[in-house]
């Protein structure tokens, strides 16, 4: 009870605070007077008048302005453009502090839009794709389009990078590595387990991967990932230059090759120079480190021998990678400027590069913001030869990478045209309150030949203008009152606004299938599923608020989606407004049936009927403390789910035999308040034989039963920094940073343990 | 829309450019980094350094990765972490740099009217006994003013994550503050 009440002032603490700084008045009298006092403490700090003093602010600024001659005069004619781009987003953020825009180079939002296209009109639309036929059609695209940065005001581009989230499966006795060594027979596991991933067979990058008698595993490729590690002060954070790309972990951690079974064999073989996220193809151990792909060949695990070497571009992340019947789907995204080269180079192979010629590139042919290329490449992983791309362009807010059998789907997020947005709102809500006079200049501005981005300036200067005209206290009520009706309208075109643009790949040539949209946002893979044709992806609209656009302006309300998209990627059937003013935490889709969460204070767990395409239809929910953001399906009718309650590692066991009544049959809270869990699936690991999964807590490794319906504890492995585990036969191996512990899974007891 | 449509007006100098930039993210930056070492000429001289920074590697950095104060605050980031290695390399912390100069537990500041209040004063002090993501996350979100989103993505935590640590640390404050007066 006492962490429930902490749960929610914690949330209800973050929420007051962010109106306190938005200088709203806040009525605290329902809160205990401890919870006021926290809130005044904070007021406190808030209200420091900690300031630079005006002759150091003067002083900095001249010695900066000098410095900035001198550069100015040093660089090439490009210069000012790009200086400009950096510099222009906040220059509308300070002259107005309205429109939180993402401006780059001026040309903004250029052709977001039909010339007289009301911006509401392209909901429905499906986004057609085509490729550039000249380098002139690409440089006047990009120009236009207008390189968009996370426009949300993102610190790091929220690429998911090698960290996408997972099912397990285990494949039989299938020992993939160097088979009778030495001449005695090597001794093979019946069963082995895989890494835990979202469709079978698809195998993903993760720090451990083994072919049954050997296990190679990187330790803590993400202690730099994450600049708070435990026990240091203040632990290193990437470099500014390279913002958006992982942190290179190759530097000093190499990956371990562990002999493991026969468990009584367990030792270290050998080490690889590389760490990271792994790939295991026969005898081919390719390693993601940063900036770098490797592969080694591994078929003597006491010597691996570096193959090739594959170098990124400083422009160019890993989104993701995949493994499916012998070939390595690599994802890349590449930022690019809107003055770019003919070709783009992303990486090169041993030496040589490897461009993208223009005429590759696919774009809509609406044209929406970008700011880079996405590629899918095909790799031999014994050679690091590309075999067949593809790209095209897209943003580089958030992307998600999901592949299934037959297609690679990659989403990316942009936003519709805000100036746009902002001057219908004017138009249509502000009436009665806002002049007629400025409205008729606002209404103006349609028709004026000048760029999105100059109108965003004249809309912003009339704004401001008007404002300035009012006294206080009448300028308070003002914008109170059209705060109130942002809010509202807002709520309304929430999914004109927010929007994932989804580019379908196929597998066998990696041609573009089909192309399109939805409102919203997807959470992860999971919140997509290819089945029966169909796409089945599951959104989070309007959770950014119009705050995010217009600061000071409006209160989210967000909501969550569920859309069924044809083979061509045109909306089928949906289900809108789950979970109101909630955001999603996880999905699984299991056949006809999709299983969601979503979490704000409490946790319904929604279940979607999803057999008739054109009309999806939620069944049942549930709603119950904390949240799950994992859902793992393990019978046609059960799913366990791990996530949080209060600060606390939970895990679910729901039963959905009934869709319209789903339970929750048991839980169990564990005693750690982080889960590798929560941020990947690679760390759950679920064993059906003996019904128990594993879960990483803290300096803990738990494996939990779900022996007849019932979650229990059926043993804790403790004082070991648990990241994965695996099964080879009916023993457990327990992988930490710093041990290995294997355990017999018919009594638990300790068989072996290796220390490094 | 064609190219010859893109405006003029966009084209103000870079010095223009520059100077509403930076008039409108010094006192964020200030704040953040003041909160973070509390001392008046070390939070100047390391603005200062980030924004020098930021002029001389903008080239490096692409625009289209992160807005402009995204990229500040990162720099600052790195910048302090530059600067609490070198002084713990010279044993002594930044915490240590205010208590070694101030032997009575006195901030340094240069200007009074920053620690007229006193409660303020001890609330700074306080600061200091919190880890270094309770002090980072208090002095984001109260120097600078950043939304808990901005927080969880500059440090790769959920949004969740940071409204957490930051209701704890502000109840150890509380604790401290208490635990002060009653003892």
């Amino acid at each position: 009870m006492a962490k429930k009440k902490d749960e929610k002032f914690a949330s209800d603490f973050s929420k007051i605070i962010e109106r306190i700084l938005a200088g709203e008045k806040v009525d605290l009298t329902d809160y205990p007077t401890e919870f006021q006092e926290l809130l005044e403490l904070a007021e406190k700090l808030r209200g420091s008048e900690v300031a630079p003093s005006a002759s150091f602010k003067g002083e900095l600024k001249e010695r900066l302005l000098v410095k900035m001659g001198e550069n100015e005069a040093r660089q090439k004619p490009g210069f000012g453009e790009r200086l400009k781009q950096l510099w222009v987003q906040p220059i509308w953020q300070a002259v107005a502090a309205v429109f939180l825009v993402a401006v780059v180079g001026g040309t903004v939002w250029g052709l977001l839009l039909k010339p007289e296209g009301s911006f509401r009109d392209k909901t429905a639309e499906n986004l057609g794709i085509k490729r550039f036929a000249s380098a002139r059609e690409f440089r006047d695209y990009l120009a236009q389009a207008s390189a968009q940065q996370d426009f949300f005001g993102g610190f790091y581009p929220q690429v998911e990078t090698m960290k996408m989230l997972s099912a397990p499966s285990e494949h039989g006795g299938q020992r993939l590595g160097n088979l009778g060594q030495g001449g005695a027979a090597t001794e093979v596991p019946g069963r082995v387990s895989e890494t835990t991933v979202q469709v079978k067979g698809i195998d993903e990058p993760d720090i451990v991967k083994t072919d049954g008698e050997i296990i190679y595993f990187s330790p803590n490729p993400v202690a730099q990932i994450q600049p708070f590690s435990p026990g240091t002060e203040i632990a290193p954070v990437p470099p500014e230059s390279r913002l958006s790309q992982p942190p290179d972990v190759s530097l000093e951690v190499k990956a371990k090759v562990i002999k493991a079974f026969p468990p009584k064999s367990l030792g270290l073989e050998g080490e690889i120079e590389k760490s990271g996220d792994l790939l295991l193809n026969k005898n081919t151990l390719v390693v993601f480190s940063g900036q770098e792909i490797t592969g080694y060949n591994v078929s003597n695990p006491k010597s691996p021998e570096k193959k090739w070497n594959m170098k990124l571009e400083d422009t160019t992340s890993v989104v993701t990678a995949r493994l499916y019947k012998g070939k390595i789907y690599l994802i890349t995204q590449t930022l690019i400027n809107n003055q770019p080269e003919p070709s783009i180079k992303i990486l090169n192979l041993n030496g040589a590069s490897l461009n993208i010629e223009y005429k590759e590139i696919y774009h809509p042919i609406v044209t929406v913001p970008v700011d880079s290329t996405f590629s899918v490449l095909t790799l031999d992983p014994d050679s690091g030869e590309t075999k067949s791309k593809v790209s095209f362009l897209g943003s580089s807010g958030s992307s998600v990478v999901y592949m299934s059998e037959k297609a690679v789907y990659v989403t990316y997020s942009y936003a519709e045209n805000p100036m746009k947005f902002f001057q219908s709102f004017l138009i249509e809500r502000g009436l009665g309150l806002v002049p007629s006079s400025t409205l008729d200049k606002v209404k103006k501005l349609s028709g004026y030949d000048i760029s999105e981005a100059a109108k965003l300036f004249e809309l912003q200067n009339i704004w401001q203008s008007y404002l300035n005209s009012l006294q206080d206290a009448e300028r308070e009520g003002v914008q109170k009152e059209l705060s109130k009706r942002m809010t509202n309208y807002y709520d309304q075109h929430k999914r004109d606004l927010e929007k994932t643009g989804i580019a379908k790949i196929g597998l066998d040539d990696l041609k573009i299938l089909a192309s399109g949209q939805v409102p919203g946002y997807p959470l992860n893979q999971f919140a997509l599923d290819e089945y029966k044709g169909n796409l089945r992806i599951a959104t989070t609209v309007g959770e950014r608020g119009p705050q995010t656009f217009f600061p000071g302006f409006g209160e989210a309300k967000s909501s969550n989606d569920v859309y069924i998209l044809g083979e061509n990627l045109s909306i089928r059937g949906f289900v809108k407004d789950l979970g109101l003013t909630e955001k999603i935490y996880s999905v699984r889709f299991l056949e006809d049936k999709g299983f969601l969460v979503t979490f704000r204070q409490t946790d319904p767990f929604y279940v979607l009927e999803l057999a008739d395409p054109e009309k999806p239809k939620l069944k049942g929910e549930l709603k119950i403390p904390g949240y799950s953001s994992y859902l793992q399906p393990i019978s046609e009718d059960k799913v366990l789910g791990v996530g949080q309650e209060g600060a606390q590692v939970k895990a679910s066991l729901f039963d959905v035999s009934n869709p319209e009544q789903p339970k929750e049959l048991d839980k169990y809270i564990l005693d750690a308040t982080w889960s590798d869990v929560l941020q990947t699936h690679h760390a759950f690991l679920l064993d059906e034989k003996h019904q128990v999964f594993f879960v990483p807590g803290g300096q803990s490794g738990y494996i939990i039963s779900y022996k007849g319906d019932k979650l229990s504890l059926a043993k804790k492995v403790e004082e070991i920094s648990a990241r994965r585990a695996i099964f080879l036969d009916d023993f457990l191996f327990i992988i930490g940073d710093d041990q290995i512990m294997v355990l017999d899974e018919n009594n638990w007891e300790k068989v072996n343990e290796l220390k490094f | 829309m064609k190219l010859k449509e893109r405006p003029e007006i966009s084209k103000p100098r870079i010095s223009e450019i520059f100077t509403e930039l930076y008039e409108a993210n010094l006192k964020k930056l200030y704040r953040y980094i003041y909160y973070r070492v509390r001392d008046v000429t070390v939070t100047e001289d390391l603005t200062a350094t980030v924004f020098e920074k930021a002029l001389t590697k903008f080239n490096r950095y692409s625009a289209d990765k992160a807005s402009f104060s995204t990229w500040l605050f990162a720099i600052a980031r790195n910048t302090l972490v530059d600067f609490y290695r070198k002084s713990s390399r010279e044993v002594t912390t930044a915490t240590e740099v205010t208590s070694v100069a101030n032997p009575h537990g006195q901030v340094s500041h240069g200007t009074d009217e920053v620690f007229k209040n006193e409660e303020l004063q001890r609330l700074f002090l306080y600061l200091s006994g919190l880890s270094d993501l309770e002090q980072e996350i208090i002095s984001l979100k109260f120097g600078s003013g950043l939304t808990n989103r901005e927080i969880a993505r500059l440090h790769r935590l959920s949004e969740s994550n940071v409204g957490t640590v930051l209701y704890r640390a502000i109840r150890k404050l509380r604790a401290k503050f208490l635990e002060d007066e009653n003892g």
